[in-house]
């Protein structure tokens, strides 16, 4: 590792510095970009997210007296991602990916459900994936990118704030069979602080996505 | 296992980063000031008021339609796209929303100057005086073309459509306020608040915006129980 990354990591905290650590690692121990195998592969599966927001609903106590629990977030959706995928060592893979899922969103409180619109979610990550060297065909992978989120009929995601540096973790493991499948259960954390929701006073939030898929090669080397 | 030896340092953090993902969840929205009475009172045919609730279908999205008669209906129609913005934003949980509508058939509110004549010259009885700088008024239209007093005191199930009617004015700041106050009846919250920092008060210096109490209050409404007699609370989508 060079004098000038050291140094430009010295500005960098907490787990982002352990993941951009993994990464320099990786760029060190690299081979010119022409000698590493490229693959190319498509993913599908499904995302489960925790809630945009919770909060609480007082009814007057002439009415009911009760104080409801509210919460708004996205359905369970699927997923799709297309990845870059490089190999500069034998037991090294650097990607760069790219998903999108479309998810209903809904609002919920007091045992009633509501439709709260349609949104998209975007992602883009680089991150590193390595052999869990007990476990054949399995691997752990840690990533950062950005989410995106568009929807033009979500309250909460219009205006500003609808991005976010998300950070993911998670494992792979070889399927058996003839396509050389990975089957990928991920986590990722982003921030989630938009507009409205400082508009109503709340805190800057975050947000965790559970992602489950199954990662086909297309192209290049598995 | 040689998984945590040799890049150690590097492996806990990913671990961390890992742990610190599942550790951390959505936005909380603080407890609000507490809401005010959002009811109408109702009188019966026994004289005596009842106070009753009504709002659209949660998630609904209620079409608004800007009679376009000039003079002054951009300006209507600017302060309208405020009012839009501004509820939904206070409605964080996706409630209800407004939009505006060119189509008079869908509409579920109507916005206009008082002194307009305009397309909507059919006779109304819900038309009734305009008091203050603007009045929302409740109708109910069984069959569609004969629109009544709202609410209803016989309880026949009807649609359920509001008048909302603005004096002239030139102080487009003002208008804003206005309609953005009449569109907050408009969703569902029929009185007014006791509170003059507020943008349910019903005097004047209204406020720019919703503020804490109005959302509460709009959230308190949309978990109560409906208790007007209304064919629909759905505006139509």
């Amino acid at each position: 590792m060079t004098g000038a990354r050291v140094r430009s990591l010295a500005v960098v905290r907490g787990p982002a510095r352990g993941l951009l650590q993994l990464m320099l690692m990786a760029l060190s121990a690299a081979p010119a970009a022409g000698q590493m195998p490229l693959t190319v592969e498509v993913r599908g599966g499904g995302v489960y997210s925790t809630p945009f927001a919770r909060g609480i609903a007082v009814v007057p106590a002439e009415l009911e007296a009760v104080a409801r629990d509210l919460e708004v977030g996205p359905r369970p959706a699927p997923v799709a991602e297309l990845v870059l995928a490089a190999r500069p060592g034998p037991a090294l893979v650097l990607e760069l990916r790219a998903g999108a899922s479309i998810a209903d969103v809904t609002g919920a409180g007091g045992g009633n459900s509501w439709p709260a619109g349609r949104m998209t979610a975007v992602h883009i990550v680089g991150g590193v994936r390595y052999p869990l060297s007990p476990l054949p065909g399995a691997d752990v992978r840690v990533g950062a990118g950005k989410v995106l989120y568009l929807s033009s009929d979500v309250n909460l995601l219009e205006g500003s704030g609808r991005t976010g540096v998300l950070l993911s973790g998670g494992f792979g493991y070889r399927l058996p069979g003839p396509f050389a499948a990975v089957g990928v259960a991920e986590a990722q954390w982003h921030e989630f602080a938009p507009a409205p929701l400082a508009e109503a006073g709340a805190a800057a939030g975050a947000v965790t996505r559970f992602l489950a898929y199954l990662a086909v090669p297309v192209w290049g080397t598995p | 296992m040689n998984l945590w030896r040799g890049t150690g340092s590097t492996w806990r953090a990913a671990v961390l980063g890992t742990a610190l993902i599942t550790a951390c969840d959505s936005a909380t929205v603080p407890a609000l000031p507490g809401p005010y009475d959002f009811r109408l009172a109702v009188y019966g045919t026994d004289g005596r008021a009842r106070q009753r609730t009504f709002h659209w279908d949660r998630g609904a999205v209620v079409p608004v339609f800007v009679v376009d008669e000039e003079p002054g209906a951009d300006e209507l129609r600017r302060a309208l796209e405020g009012a839009v913005r501004a509820w939904r934003s206070a409605a964080v949980f996706g409630e209800v929303r407004l939009r505006e509508t060119t189509d008079l058939g869908e509409a579920r509110a109507v916005l206009r100057w008082h002194d307009a004549a305009g397309v909507l010259s059919t006779p109304m009885t819900c038309l009734g005086p305009v008091t203050g700088a603007a009045s929302t008024l409740g109708c109910l239209n069984a069959p569609r073309d004969a629109l009544r007093t709202w609410p209803r005191r016989d309880g026949e199930p009807s649609q359920v459509i509001y008048r909302v009617v603005i004096r002239r004015t030139d102080d487009q700041e003002l208008l804003d306020r206005l309609v953005i106050h009449e569109m907050g009846h408009v969703l569902g919250i029929l009185s007014h608040s006791p509170d003059p920092s507020d943008i349910m008060w019903a005097g004047p210096d209204l406020p720019p915006a919703p503020t804490a109490r109005d959302r509460s209050t709009l959230r308190s409404l949309y978990q109560t129980p409906v208790d007007l007699p209304v064919e629909s609370a759905s505006p139509g989508q």
